[in-house]
Formats: C-alpha cells, sequence, structure tokens
C-alpha cells in the first residue's frame, strides 16, 4: 500500500516539474519526487512483524524475523544528497535572481539565451 | 596497490583546500599529478580484479572493479584530467578558485570508473553531477548560471530515476553488486518485467548525463556558457566516465528489449547531433552539438551489446575524449586572441598559427572518422559490428558521418583560407607552451593509433572482453561461491 502511495508521490512531484514556472516551486516538486522514492525504497526492506535489525538483549537471538537495514542506509545516503543538491539549486537561484531579477523559467528562457 | 587510494586522495585533499585556500591551488596540482602517476604505474600492473571496501567481502560490501576496460579509461582520463588542470594553471585563477570542485570531481569520476556497485555508483554520479553543476556555473554572467540550473533540475531527475531502478532491482534480487546482478539476470532468477522496468529507469537516469537524446537538452548551453577549463574537463573527461558507466550497468542489467531502444535512441542522437552541428555558426556550438553525436555513437554500439560492438564503443569513446581536449583548447585559444570564434573570425587562422591548424586537423579528422587517423579505426569496428543489428543501422551511421565530415572540413577550410596579401602577409600567432606540448602529445597518439598495426588493438578488445563477459564471470563466481 506505501508503496502506491510513493509512486504517487513521485508522479505529483513529477507532475510539478512539467507544469511549473517558478523555480522555487521546481526545486520543491524535485523534493517532493525524491521523497517518494525514498518512501519505496524503505518500502523494499520492510518485513511484516520485524525488529529493528539489532542484536541486543531484548532480541538477542539471530533467528528472530528482522527488517533489512540496507534500504535504510541507502535512504539516508539519498536524503543527505538531496539536500546537498537543494542547497546548491536554492544558492544558484539566488544568484539568477540578483542578475536577471525574475525566477520564472519562461522569461529566463527567452531573456538572455542566444537562440541560433 | 589499493586503488581506493585514487578516490581517497582528491577527496582528502579536497577536504584540506575547503579549509585552508592558501594551499588550494597546490592541492589540485598535487591530487592531478598523483592520479595521473597512480592511474598508470598504479593501475595497469594490478593482478587482482577485485578490492574490497571496509572489510566486506565482494557480493555484501561495496567493492572496486579493476578489470582490463578500468586499466584503459583510468590512465587516460587521469592524464586528459591533469593536462586540463596544467593547461590553465597560468592564466586566470579558475583552477585556483575552484579547485575544491576540481578536486571533488576528479574523485567521483575516478570512483564511476572504479565502482562495481550500484548504489556506490549513484552516489558518485550524484557528487559528479554536483561538482558538474558548479563547474558549468563558473562561467561569466548570469547565462553560464541559468545553464547550470536546467542541467540540475534534469540532471537531479535523471538521478532519481537511477535511483528508483536501482530500488526495484535490489528489491527483486537482493544485492546491488553489479556482477552478481548480472548473473542472476543471464541465468533467469529475476522476473523479465523486473529488469524491463529497472532498466528503462537506468537507461533515463544514466542518459542524461551520458547525452542520450531526450535527455540531453542541457549540453549546448552548459559546454558554451561555463568557464574554459571547466568546459575541457566536462567535454573531454566526463563523457570517458559517464557512457563507460552506462555501458557497465547497461551490459550488465539490461533487458534484452531495452537494449534495443538503447540502439534507436543512441543512433537518433547521432542523426539529430550531426544535423544541428552543421548548421552551427560558432565553433564552440559545432563542437558541442558534436559531442551529442560522438555520444550517441558510443552508446548505441552499447546497445548491440557483442564484443565487437563494445570494442568500436570504447575506440570511438577514447576517440572522442582525445579530440575534443584539443578542438576546445584550440577554440579557447581563439577566443583568447579574437573574443569571438565564429566563421569570419576563424578565416586564416590556421595560417596565422599553422601548430594549431595542424593540430585542428588531426583532431577533427579523427573525430569525423577518416583513414590514417584513430577516429577511423573506431567508425570501421562500428560499422561492422552494426551489421548484425539490421541493415539500416550502418547506412543510417554512414550517412550521419557523411554530415560529419562535411562539416568538419568547412571548418578546416576556413581554418586555412588565404586572406593576407604579399604587401601585408599574415602576422604570426604563437600559441601558449602547455597547448604546444599536450596538442603534439595527443596529436601523436591519434596518429600512432590510426597507422599502427592490429596487435595495438588487442588491448580495446580485451576491455571489451571484460566488460561483455568479464564482469559476469565475476558474477557467476560469486554466486558459486555462496
Amino acid at each position: 500500500m506505501i508503496q502506491y502511495f510513493s509512486m504517487m508521490l513521485v508522479a505529483a512531484g513529477l507532475y510539478g516539474l512539467l507544469s511549473q514556472k517558478n523555480l522555487v516551486k521546481l526545486i520543491i516538486s524535485l523534493n517532493i519526487a525524491e521523497i517518494g522514492v525514498n518512501l519505496f525504497i524503505v518500502s523494499i526492506g520492510y518485513v511484516e512483524g520485524g525488529a529493528a535489525p539489532i542484536l541486543s538483549s531484548v532480541s538477542n537471538n539471530s533467528s528472530l524475523l528482522f527488517v533489512d537495514p540496507l534500504p535504510q542506509a541507502l535512504v539516508l545516503t539519498s536524503i543527505v544528497i538531496g539536500v546537498g543538491v537543494t542547497a546548491l539549486a536554492l544558492s544558484l537561484i539566488v544568484s539568477v535572481s540578483k542578475s536577471r531579477g525574475t525566477i520564472d523559467i519562461s522569461e529566463l528562457s527567452s531573456g538572455g539565451g542566444d537562440r541560433e | 596497490m589499493n586503488p581506493v587510494w585514487l578516490i581517497a586522495i582528491p577527496l582528502a585533499l579536497a577536504f584540506v583546500s575547503a579549509f585552508w585556500r592558501i594551499v588550494s591551488g597546490w592541492a589540485l596540482i598535487i591530487a592531478a599529478f598523483f592520479n595521473a602517476f597512480a592511474g598508470v604505474f598504479g593501475v595497469i600492473f594490478l593482478t587482482a580484479t577485485s578490492f574490497s571496501i571496509g572489510g566486506w567481502k565482494a557480493p555484501y560490501g561495496i567493492n572496486l572493479l579493476v578489470n582490463d576496460a578500468t586499466k584503459l579509461l583510468l590512465p587516460i582520463s587521469n592524464i586528459l584530467f591533469l593536462f586540463a588542470v596544467l593547461s590553465y594553471l597560468r592564466k586566470g585563477e579558475e583552477t585556483t578558485k575552484y579547485s575544491v570542485v576540481f578536486l571533488v570531481a576528479l574523485a567521483s569520476l575516478n570512483g564511476i570508473l572504479l565502482t562495481n556497485d550500484l548504489f556506490n555508483l549513484f552516489v558518485f554520479l550524484e557528487i559528479a553531477g554536483i561538482s558538474a553543476y558548479l563547474l558549468a556555473s563558473t562561467g561569466e554572467g548570469s547565462d553560464s548560471k541559468v545553464a547550470s540550473f536546467k542541467y540540475l533540475m534534469i540532471g537531479s531527475v535523471g538521478s532519481l530515476l537511477y535511483l528508483l531502478g536501482v530500488a526495484i532491482l535490489y528489491g527483486a534480487a537482493g544485492t546491488l553488486n553489479i556482477s552478481e546482478l548480472a548473473a542472476r539476470v543471464s541465468s533467469g532468477q529475476i522476473s523479465g518485467d523486473v529488469t524491463l522496468v529497472s532498466s528503462l529507469l537506468i537507461v533515463a537516469g544514466l542518459g542524461v548525463e551520458s547525452k542520450l537524446l531526450p535527455f540531453n537538452g542541457w549540453v549546448p548551453d552548459v559546454l558554451t556558457k561555463s568557464s574554459r577549463v571547466a568546459t575541457l574537463v566536462l567535454a573531454s573527461v566526463y563523457p570517458l566516465a559517464m557512457v563507460y558507466a552506462f555501458s557497465k550497468v547497461i551490459l550488465a542489467v539490461g533487458d534484452d528489449r531495452v537494449l534495443n531502444l538503447v540502439v534507436l535512441l543512441g543512433i537518433a542522437t547521432v542523426l539529430v547531433g550531426e544535423v544541428i552541428a552543421f548548421g552551427q555558426k560558432s565553433l564552440r556550438r559545432t563542437l558541442a552539438y558534436s559531442s551529442i553525436a560522438q555520444s550517441g555513437l558510443a552508446i548505441f554500439l552499447v546497445g548491440i551489446g557483442s564484443v565487437e560492438a563494445v570494442t568500436g564503443s570504447i575506440m570511438l569513446l577514447i576517440n572522442n575524449a582525445l579530440s575534443k581536449f584539443m578542438l576546445f583548447s584550440i577554440d579557447d585559444q581563439v577566443i583568447d586572441e579574437a573574443g569571438r570564434d565564429d566563421r569570419d573570425t576563424l578565416y586564416g587562422y590556421g595560417r596565422k598559427s599553422p601548430i594549431v591548424g595542424v593540430t585542428f586537423v588531426v583532431s577533427a579528422l579523427s573525430i569525423a572518422g577518416m583513414p590514417l587517423f584513430f577516429g577511423f579505426r573506431g567508425k570501421l569496428n562500428a560499422i561492422s559490428a552494426s551489421f548484425e543489428a539490421s541493415l539500416a543501422v550502418p547506412v543510417l551511421i554512414l550517412i550521419a558521418a557523411a554530415i560529419e565530415v562535411t562539416y568538419y572540413f568547412r571548418w578546416i577550410f576556413t581554418f586555412f583560407k588565404p586572406v593576407g596579401t604579399v604587401q601585408a602577409p599574415e602576422k604570426r600567432i604563437l600559441p601558449s607552451v602547455e597547448f604546444l606540448a599536450f596538442g603534439l602529445v595527443l596529436s601523436t597518439v591519434i596518429v600512432f593509433l590510426g597507422v599502427s598495426s592490429g596487435e595495438a588493438f588487442t588491448m580495446f578488445e580485451r576491455a571489451a572482453d571484460s566488460l561483455v563477459n568479464g564482469v559476469l564471470a565475476i558474477g557467476k563466481a560469486i554466486l558459486g561461491g555462496m
């Protein structure tokens, strides 16, 4: 079920990327799609009734049912990367809006590009 | 030597130079020299193929793969990177100012070439991507920022799709090791629908960086508007690593139906790239569209997938990297002197500066695939390998090659058109020392590979064989040992 939901988030993000013209809204759409993919990855490692994959005094039997820890590690990495890309994109938007005075992508394309 | 040093040294120096600005220029030079030497002497003589990281054995942890293809591409990309850095050491402050970005780019490109893990590849692709966005934004004015932003949007969506494809594959196979995945896919353990969806997503994701047709809208603006040294790296070293990553992953986990699609998209990329390059008025834009076409050539051969085709792909990839390095540095020379690079400015440039003219002829003819040059061997291989796909493929490639030859010859004629008269001979222009040295080295390599006998080409065949069959064999060994 959660997998359908995450795919809906990805679809919503892609729709936003196609329909929005404001650069900041484009970044938000990208983040929504990213969250969808991250949710999907976490859901892959989910095991019905599984315990946290740590051997401790409570769950000290290695034959217990554990969830897959790898997707969680992957998601952690991909969230960090997503934050980095978002920060870079926002700094580019600041630079563009200072020099061009607009953050509308249609004005940016028609304004200064040298179409040949 | 463990090849992880090729990634670790530039990354460590990037941290140092981020906090200590005075040494940043030196850090870049040290790392570039280290990687060039270690890429040649440390990697070529390695006998082991798999290096595990962090003490986890092959299928469970990340491992680095050093096969014949890596041994070929790693030295070339590191040496080209060193050349690019050295070319601009004395001109301006670009290399010092952005040395952190260059260092991170160097580390991630080596990582892309070495890693044998799908998620690790995603991380390196993102790092290489982020440094590429930064490099693309280094040009003057706001145009390069807009181009970089567009690149960032396309690149992030691409890597998102790639990540989704990797996640689907992981969910079905339970492993991220490329070799093991190749063995599981080829033995039919994974349902065809899963490989179809995941390899479609992976093609879309990696297609952005390797300039495949519907995903390559960012290329012309990025290659024409960013700063000069950044363009040199983005146009010569990046395609090597990116198209290699594409072929490594697609040959391992690609579904047959998707491979057919890759052939189609690759040929469309070649044709569209050449046709648009034909109509360009400035040299830099011509070269940018020609880069797209060359990537398409290398990629459609991966879609065919035989050893011969992949041999051609690797040869064309290397030829493109060497020649584009020279062509873009020639374009920089021209812009340095004249400020523009359209046809009128270039008339007679080859007469004013014969060395620049000759290197331009060598690299342009090699890209266009004329006999006596390296590119000819690559295109010959490509055409003979593409007969097995369908008769239409070699015909289309020949048409594209004809267009390419035409526009490169037009530029060569522009370069050598006489402009001076007897009374007022042309003023001589001397290129920089760096250009002389690197141009001569690379021209010699191109001509040598173009005229040498067949023996020299076994290394390309071995590289292709290690990609097509070697990765799979390692995976089978892993599966057998589990």
